[in-house]
């Protein structure tokens, strides 16, 4: 089981890690990017083989 | 009396080499840590006293930086009032006896503590200080100093370290891994009540060291440092709770705070000692009451995920190995704890006596640290200090089918970005001894007597092997 998963920032759209615990959470997470606190589930969980592009990539 | 400036001074003094002072204007903001990126590109780690620093709001700190004072095992060896050169086994050593000779330590008032000279209660502002951001996908500026609690039961003082993000003015973040600090922490919850903190910016290396020190949860840590710095340590009543929690008198800056029961927020992501970034995730808060500090500070900083982390880690793991693995197995030489293994790889050296004897040191091994994943056990004539010498042993004397164990599903370090089941994590011993039961060849050599007489220089001209070396 991963111990982590990426995310996507709703405002800045830039990525970055949680630990899985957090995945199911109904919880602010916070965007190291651009200082943004964001719900959760307003978030784009990324899946594995995109989370290697750089941090501001777009996924389409 | 040992403190940081004096430490800094000495080294200035009377080892240039190892230090290097900066007054041109800086942030703290990714700037220091980009310089110390630089140099490691170039294969250099001294350390750094950076004297003109902006703080959090952008302003001129009136604060210094002091980083990467444990890079260098030599500085480490320094700070052990070892000579440079004593730098492999002897720094480990001269930490494991510094730790068994404890030394209460000695109070002070508050006016003879440079740790009072300004005191900010209630408009305690973390901002103030230049707290340095280290890596781009940290959530912000983090500190990653010493923090020292009370056991709510003993009263005994435990100091470790603890990533700290300086959320705001009054608001930070702490990671508490399952140890000392958290045991503490679930039983002031349990009593409903705030754990009362004290964050250490800044004092002599032998406080550091201390605070990494293995030792029972009910020992004082107070005491254990007051053994590594080899001389009582001064402490002072702190702001918000007086006598009831004493601080560091000689500390650069002491941030008083609590730990309020029963709060979680996220945390991280943070670039840890593994060299990756720690995600995010729900952590308990420090709520600050009180700043203090010494004219002019210096607000010491570990540089994570680097050598300034690693050689540290390092000297207080081998010393807590060698002791937990002597009294098992007698003829142990040495313990290594390489930077390249980030606290993961450890290596032991053993005079080899019977079969068993490399698998034996490794299991007293593993449990003294949770940050031991793989040991490799070779014999005394590998120099653990050497990695090549440690991957011949690895290429030449190892069969995997008898030589290596692996132990699953052990509880480890829940930074391991490799573990799937966090916080359990798989263990592996490989022996890479020579086996004594059987014939086993010998390594290469030439006469001693022939080796002893041939002079280089008498066959290769100074400078073609001057510049042979340049070339290497």
């Amino acid at each position: 089981m991963p111990s982590i998963f990426w995310i996507a920032c709703p405002k800045c759209q830039k990525r970055f890690y949680a630990h899985y615990e957090l995945q199911y959470r109904d919880i602010d997470l916070f965007c190291p990017w651009c200082k943004n606190y964001f719900q959760r589930k307003e978030g784009k969980i990324i899946t594995q083989e995109f989370a290697d592009l750089p941090a501001d990539a777009i996924e389409d | 009396m040992k403190d940081l400036r004096n430490y800094l001074e000495f080294l200035s003094k009377d080892h240039s080499e190892q230090i290097v002072t900066i007054s041109e204007e800086i942030s703290p903001e990714f700037e220091i840590t980009s310089l110390l990126f630089k140099l490691a590109d170039e294969g250099l780690y001294p350390a750094l006293l950076f004297t003109n620093v902006k703080n959090l709001r952008g302003e001129k700190s009136g604060m210094g930086v002091a980083v990467n004072l444990f890079a260098d095992r030599r500085r480490l060896a320094l700070s052990l009032d070892l000579l440079p050169e004593e730098c492999r086994t002897e720094v480990s050593r001269r930490y494991l006896a510094r730790r068994e000779n404890r030394i209460k330590p000695e109070l002070i008032s508050k006016k003879e503590a440079p740790v009072k000279e300004f005191v900010k209660w209630g408009n305690a502002d973390l901002r103030a200080l230049p707290v340095v951001t280290h890596h781009e996908m940290d959530s912000g500026p983090y500190l990653t100093m010493p923090v020292v609690t009370k056991d709510p039961d003993t009263g005994a003082y435990n100091a470790s370290f603890h990533r700290i993000w300086v959320k705001g003015p009054r608001d930070t973040g702490i990671s508490l891994a399952p140890r000392h600090t958290w045991d503490y922490y679930v039983r002031y919850e349990k009593k409903g009540i705030p754990m009362p903190v004290a964050v250490v910016l800044g004092h002599h290396p032998g406080f550091c060291l201390g605070a990494m020190a293995s030792v029972p949860i009910d020992a004082d840590e107070y005491e254990v440092i007051g053994g590594l710095l080899n001389e009582p340590l001064r402490l002072v009543p702190s702001e918000t709770w007086g006598d009831d929690f004493l601080v560091p008198a000689d500390a650069e800056i002491v941030v008083e705070g609590e730990v309020p029961p029963k709060i979680r927020e996220v945390e991280g992501p943070f670039g840890e000692f593994t060299g990756y970034y720690g995600g995010q995730r729900l952590n308990p808060v420090i709520k600050v009451k009180a700043i203090t500090h010494r004219e002019a500070p210096i607000l010491q900083t570990v540089f994570a995920g680097h050598r300034d982390h690693d050689c540290f880690l390092a000297v207080a793991m081998e010393g807590d190995i060698f002791a937990a693995v002597k009294p098992v197995v007698p003829s142990v030489k040495a313990v290594h704890i390489p930077p390249s293994g980030k606290g993961y790889n450890c290596y032991i050296s053993l005079l080899k006596r019977y079969e068993g004897a490399g698998k034996l040191a490794a299991t007293a091994a593993l449990p003294v640290h949770d940050f031991v994943k793989h040991v490799i056990v070779v014999d005394d004539d590998i120099d653990v200090f050497n990695e090549k010498e440690v991957l011949f042993a690895l290429a030449t004397r190892v069969q995997a089918s008898a030589d290596l164990e692996i132990i699953k599903g052990i509880r480890g370090n829940i930074l391991d970005p490799s573990a799937t089941r966090s916080p359990l994590w798989d263990n592996v011993i490989i022996d890479a001894t020579r086996p004594v039961s059987r014939p086993f060849e010998t390594r290469v050599s030439i006469p001693r007597e022939v080796y002893d007489r041939i002079d280089l220089t008498s066959f290769i001209p100074q400078e073609r092997l001057k510049a042979l070396k340049e070339r290497r």
